[in-house]
């Protein structure tokens, strides 16, 4: 009879490479064997590629406590509630929660701390908040470390990074040509933070993608599939898309149709281009601001 | 046209009669027919009960060529939810030897649900201990190993 341990490493390997993500924490503590693999960098990369790509919605809840549903989208898509993610001895409401590679950054009313909290491991770390700032974002750089970004704003933005290596924030010496739009959406990809701006010194110009690079520590500019200046956006979301395109949702004044425009693959080196995906018509009374957020699937 | 049959035996010496269309997914099968028309061919180190178990599954998977006979003509749906069904139904040990006679027969479609059926059923349990009962792994941590996976855990990143 052929046990565990009888099976060839390259079957073992085959195997934990296609065990869910959030499911294996529990297998570090097995046996000495299948915990070295958590240190393993190939297999790291293999687990990323084969296993099952768990999609999960998160909400804060009228109650600011984290939600979490998970998205089944084998035959007829479906939506399960998961329970509240709760902290043990922390009972503080949730004011945001920025996502990034399976870590969330979640800020709170009444603590000057912010969290960060990885959902795999279940670990979690307080970091200080710069006094006054009010954008957080997270992303990677040098394949598996991660800075926070933040802003405040005194006469100027002012930007800050925090480092999880090295447990600290620094200013950052640039001075941004853009406005920061208090509403919008910041995703993160492949190592950038993106979201919607305008120009700081004339709105009439077109609305764009500002993108910030957590290696080069830079802004830069994306264009959208098509150029409107800010007031003439009704909707302005931003999703990703199976963590390798951007997808944007837009809608103009006085329209009905929310069109949905999926860009190419993004490495970091080559240029933007937009495919229009779909157009959405949903009557919608104008006056009201809404925070549609999207969910893409290709197949 | 009668079709070709073959004959393998499992290490206890039972014979069994296959379809040679059957038999040629496993592609070790396939190169000894062609080496030994003729023969029968000994795989000693597969069971009656495995080898039983590996036809069945061949036998559901061969593809037709003209359309004919009562092999399957499953489409790939029902294929796969027949696969499914295949493999909740052996217990964890015989799935292992299964995956096994699939790596020494190369049936790469079924090598391929037998490690997905094992990484569900890693997947489903609930801790530790669980998995080291499930798959009899041993183990090899002292307490203070323990628990320095369990600190390393608590870090982000």
């Amino acid at each position: 009879m052929t046990m565990m341990s009888d099976l060839p490493w390259e079957f073992v390997e085959e195997i934990l490479g296609r065990v869910p993500a959030i499911s294996l924490k529990r297998l570090r503590s097995s046996c000495k064997r299948w915990n070295r693999l958590f240190n393993d960098k190939e297999f790291a990369r293999n687990h990323f590629r084969k296993a099952p790509k768990q999609s999960f919605v998160l909400t804060v809840t009228k109650e600011s406590k984290i939600s979490l549903m998970s998205l089944n989208l084998h035959g007829i898509p479906s939506l399960e509630f998961k329970g509240e993610c709760s902290l043990l001895d922390y009972s503080n409401q949730v004011s945001k929660v920025f996502h990034c590679d399976g870590l969330l950054l979640c800020t709170f009313y009444k603590d000057a701390r912010i969290m960060l909290w990885n959902r795999c491991t279940g670990g979690t770390r307080w970091i200080q908040q710069m006094k006054g700032s009010y954008l957080y974002a997270l992303g990677s750089y040098q394949e598996s470390s991660y800075k926070i970004l933040s802003c405040r704003y005194s006469n100027v933005h002012e930007f800050a990074i925090y480092e999880v290596n090295s447990n600290s924030w620094r200013i950052l010496d640039v001075i941004p040509d853009f406005n920061l739009l208090y509403t919008c959406t910041y995703v993160s990809l492949k190592g950038k933070t993106y979201w919607f701006d305008s120009d700081s010194k004339d709105e009439q110009l077109d609305m764009f993608l500002v993108s910030f690079d957590y290696t080069t520590e830079r802004f830069g500019r994306l264009s959208l599939p098509f150029n409107c200046p800010l007031g003439c956006f009704k909707d302005a979301t931003l999703s990703v898309v199976s963590e390798e395109k951007l997808a944007v949702l837009l809608r103009r004044k006085n329209t009905w149709g929310k069109e949905i425009w999926v860009s190419n693959k993004i490495d970091g080196t080559n240029e933007v281009s937009w495919t229009k995906f779909l157009t959405v018509n949903y009557p919608e009374r104008d006056n009201w601001i809404t925070m549609t957020r999207f969910f893409l699937n290709e197949e | 046209m009668s079709k070709k049959m073959i004959v393998l035996k499992s290490s206890e010496g039972v014979s069994f009669v296959v379809e040679e269309a059957v038999a040629r997914q496993s592609k070790i099968i396939s190169f000894l027919v062609e080496e030994f028309p003729d023969r029968e061919l000994p795989l000693t180190n597969m069971t009656s009960e495995i080898l039983r178990k590996t036809i069945e599954y061949c036998k559901k998977h061969v593809v037709e060529d003209d359309g004919g006979g009562d092999s399957s003509s499953s489409s790939s749906g029902d294929l796969k939810e027949w696969d499914v069904k295949f493999v909740a139904e052996i217990d964890q040990p015989r799935l292992m030897d299964l995956l096994m006679a699939a790596n020494y027969l190369d049936i790469p479609s079924l090598l391929d649900v037998t490690c997905q059926k094992v990484a569900d059923t890693i997947a489903a349990c609930n801790d530790e201990k669980e998995i080291r009962a499930t798959f009899n792994i041993e183990n090899d941590f002292t307490e203070e190993e323990v628990e320095a996976i369990r600190m390393e855990n608590q870090y982000p990143i």
